[in-house]
């Protein structure tokens, strides 16, 4: 939405730092501005079927209906290693959001068709975000407790980027319990995030506990600039099993500076001090280029980089292209070409990954 | 401080037609929750008479970079079938030459209503001159009603800024 001018998320999203259930502007939005339009009459309303279930069902305005379906098709090849394919629903849910005075409150219950998921709330049942809140002046400041999204970075639904992964803050599955205060103005917009721990994991060892946040200025209309910090201790690291202290310390950009272009980019600089182990130090990277050559039409070319364990690094590249072809549906096409470091050893990653995305 | 007013209007009484080139109006919105809606256009004209500088703007080729909304702001807001041009002008300055900035008072008329409006000017020599004019409106005192969009409000406070370059004469 950068190439439009919105450079703050929350006039469009309930979660005041993006993604999640829509307001209602943010519906219409979805269609006047970023689905791909065929009447050829300019500055058509939105229809009616921009709103929840395409306006099979009407709900008080207090009450805003959300949810999303993903489902992927890959075919990924690790080194010499075979060819696999695979079909993953990575999302199935439900979701709704209470908009009622100053109070808000969203939530999402979902299924997806993996297992081990850090968002489940039992076997292939998940639970992404579930908070409640109290907005002050209009909404621009939002308190808000429960799970939710790390606010770190920028927020893309490629949640297996190198910088996402690295920092541990896709919108996947590594949402955080915790509190968070929100502000969103013309000129600056953050959050901050007292992060208490995951308790959809069973084990409180596991549990990360500390804080995340970011501040991002935007000085002119479609740019916007800003750093993020995290940093979380958990007494058992779920990947490394050893108490570790993570810090993620960075900066991100979105320009677009020609309508139909915009540019995304993220440095990370990240910090892992495992007990026991020498502190692992490095960076990850990210820059991506989203052409619009024609509304709804997104062509995309996205590089990559990660050095975080002293091991190499890892590089990455990927050539996507999105279309919205329709209320409430787009596709998606993706080839990733990786070149990976992973423990002491480098291998090719090849995916090709087709998917259909639909919300309510 | 009409000084720079002045200079300007002595800019112009100098020329046969005053000429400008390079013009840009530009308006900015700020609406909740961190919204800001940027206008322009280049459709800006300039006449004089007597010693009256009037700046004209043709409503209608304002754009925000969204058809939809374009609709709205010149259907509902601006009227611009009934009011199709907005005027500044500039009346009377005390002749004082010398200065570069300044502020001045003008005549603002909107929505056919005319409010009294401080505006400031920056002028520099450059092939001619180079000026930019800023002031601060509310919708509310031209009779026009701050918009509403699904529940994201627009303030009713407009900054207004002009560029352009008058031709040397």
């Amino acid at each position: 939405m950068v190439r439009h001018g919105y450079t703050t998320c929350a006039t469009c999203h309930v979660d005041p730092s993006g993604s999640g259930v829509l307001t209602p502007y943010g519906r219409a939005q979805g269609e006047i501005l970023l689905q791909s339009r065929y009447s050829g009459k300019p500055g058509e309303e939105a229809s009616p079927a921009a709103n929840f279930l395409w306006n099979a069902l009407r709900t008080p305005d207090w009450l805003l209906g959300g949810g999303e379906v993903r489902y992927l098709a890959l075919r990924m090849k690790l080194g010499d290693g075979p060819t696999a394919g695979d079909l993953i629903l990575m999302q199935g849910d439900l979701a709704a959001a209470v908009h009622a005075g100053g109070f808000r409150a969203s939530g999402s219950l979902g299924y997806i068709s993996t297992t081990g998921s850090p968002a489940a709330v039992g076997g292939q049942v998940v639970s992404r975000e579930h908070w409640a809140g109290w907005a002050f002046d209009e909404g621009e400041l939002l308190v808000r407790a429960g799970r939710m999204n790390v606010p770190f970075g920028i927020r893309s639904i490629e949640h297996t980027l190198f910088v996402r992964q690295a920092t541990r803050s896709d919108l996947n599955d590594t949402q955080q319990h915790g509190v968070a205060v929100s502000y969103s103005a013309e000129l600056i917009r953050g959050e901050l995030m007292a992060i208490a721990g995951n308790f959809q994991i069973r084990n409180d060892a596991n549990r990360q506990r500390g804080y995340s946040g970011y501040v991002e200025l935007a000085p002119v209309t479609r740019f916007a600039i800003g750093v993020s910090s995290l940093v979380t201790h958990a007494a058992e690291d779920v990947r490394l099993r050893v108490a570790n202290t993570r810090q993620a310390h960075g900066a991100f950009v979105r320009a677009s500076p020609w309508r139909p272009l915009v540019l995304l980019g993220e440095a990370d600089y990240v910090i892992q001090s495992p007990s026991g182990a020498p502190s692992q130090k490095g960076l990850a990277t990210m820059l991506q280029a989203d052409y619009e050559p024609w509304q709804g039409l997104h062509l995309i070319a996205t590089g990559e980089t990660l050095d975080v364990a002293g091991a190499g690094i890892s590089y990455g590249g990927w050539l996507s292209a999105a279309w919205f072809f329709a209320p409430h549906l787009d596709i998606r096409a993706d080839f990733m070409n990786r070149s990976e470091v992973i423990g002491a050893t480098r291998y090719a990653v090849l995916a090709y990954m087709a998917q259909g995305h639909l919300y309510f | 401080m009409h000084g720079c007013a002045a200079w300007l209007t002595a800019l112009v009484l100098a020329a046969a037609q005053p000429k400008i080139s390079r013009p840009e109006v530009l308006f900015i919105a700020h609406g909740s929750l961190g919204m800001r809606i940027e206008g322009k256009t280049p459709d800006l004209s300039l006449t004089r008479s007597g010693e009256v500088l009037e700046f004209a703007v043709q409503l209608a080729t304002l754009q925000t970079g969204i058809e939809l909304r374009d609709r709205h702001m010149r259907d509902e807001v601006l009227e611009v079938q009934r009011f199709p041009v907005a005027t500044l002008r500039v009346t009377n300055p005390p002749p004082r030459a010398g200065k570069t900035a300044g502020t001045t008072r003008a005549e603002l008329t909107v929505h056919g209503q005319t409010r009294p409006v401080d505006v400031s000017f920056q002028v520099a020599s450059r092939g001619g001159y180079d000026v930019t004019a800023t002031f601060r409106m509310d919708l509310r005192d031209y009779g026009m009603n701050a918009p509403t969009y699904l529940g994201i409000k627009v303030k009713p406070e407009i900054d207004v800024s002009a560029d352009f370059h008058l031709d040397a004469p």
